[in-house]
């Protein structure tokens, strides 16, 4: 086995790092984007209901805004965690491997908030499809 | 290059990794299996309700779109998932196995960045159509 603090890699490879980084930076912010806006909407919904919404759907649907605002911001942070050491991988030398793995670990947390996130999302469709669409209505 | 092999602690990493990918593959699936079956109650409501139903027929396209791309970011994320895992399976090319999983993630990351292009877009246009 190779020294794992030795390796260093190739400039292709850094190119396919940064450009990971990068993706991973602006998904990160569009993370916080989304938070924000549904937060932003669920305490809308929460104050002025909108009128076109069946008066029972209306605080159910702003508090699944409330509630699935926390994950996409908790998962933007820590892809951008994730998107500095994939940068740091690129950008430095001699301790590429290290750097990669913390990188491995950043991505890791960061999809088990986007984990977390799709379940609470999937869960949240089935009630929004159950509410606007009863059965036999 | 190639002959670099990874530890046994860090594959237990790439190999958390390849699981939490795995059942984001499989949430993606579910979603999109939910937003379709949402459009297709709105193609429902489009042939009761017949022209004076357009917003139903917006709606249900919106939603085939967006099952579409969970499907497309779900077969991105999953060849990520399976080359993370050839990383800790598989000796000899460790390297090669871990960057095509980082290109595949990129992939799968720049159909995101689109898609929240696209939202941001979509959200815009929607708010100006609001105010006129």
């Amino acid at each position: 086995m190779a020294d794992a603090a030795s390796h260093e890699f190739n400039a292709a490879d850094d190119a396919t790092f940064l450009a990971l980084a990068g993706s991973a930076a602006r998904v990160g912010v569009a993370g916080y984007g989304l938070g924000f806006v549904l937060a932003a909407a669920g305490l809308l919904g929460l104050v002025q209901p909108p009128f076109h919404l069946p008066p029972h759907a209306a605080p159910v649907i702003a508090t699944l805004c409330l509630l699935g605002a926390v994950p996409p911001m908790f998962a933007g942070h820590q892809l951008r965690a994730g998107a500095r050491s994939l940068r740091a991988v690129a950008t430095t030398a001699g301790d590429d491997v290290a750097h990669l793995m913390a990188a491995v670990d950043g991505l890791q947390r960061a999809f088990t908030t986007l984990v977390a996130m799709l379940a609470i999302d999937a869960v949240g469709l089935a009630v929004v499809v159950a509410v606007m669409f009863p059965r036999g209505a | 290059m190639s002959s670099h092999e990874f530890s046994a602690a860090e594959n237990l990493r790439f190999a958390a990794l390849a699981r939490r990918l795995r059942l984001t593959t499989w949430l993606l699936l579910a979603l999109a299996a939910l937003v379709a079956a949402l459009s297709a109650e709105a193609i429902h409501s489009l042939w009761w309700a017949g022209p004076a139903g357009a917003r139903f027929g917006i709606l249900a396209l919106a939603g085939l779109v967006l099952a579409m791309v969970l499907a497309v970011l779900a077969c991105w994320i999953h060849r990520a998932a399976r080359s993370f895992r050839a990383v800790v399976d598989t000796a000899g090319a460790d390297v090669t196995h871990a960057m095509t999983a980082v290109r595949a993630l990129g992939r799968s990351l720049r159909v995101l960045e689109a898609a929240a292009v696209a939202s941001l877009a979509l959200t815009a246009v929607a708010v100006v159509a609001h105010l006129r």
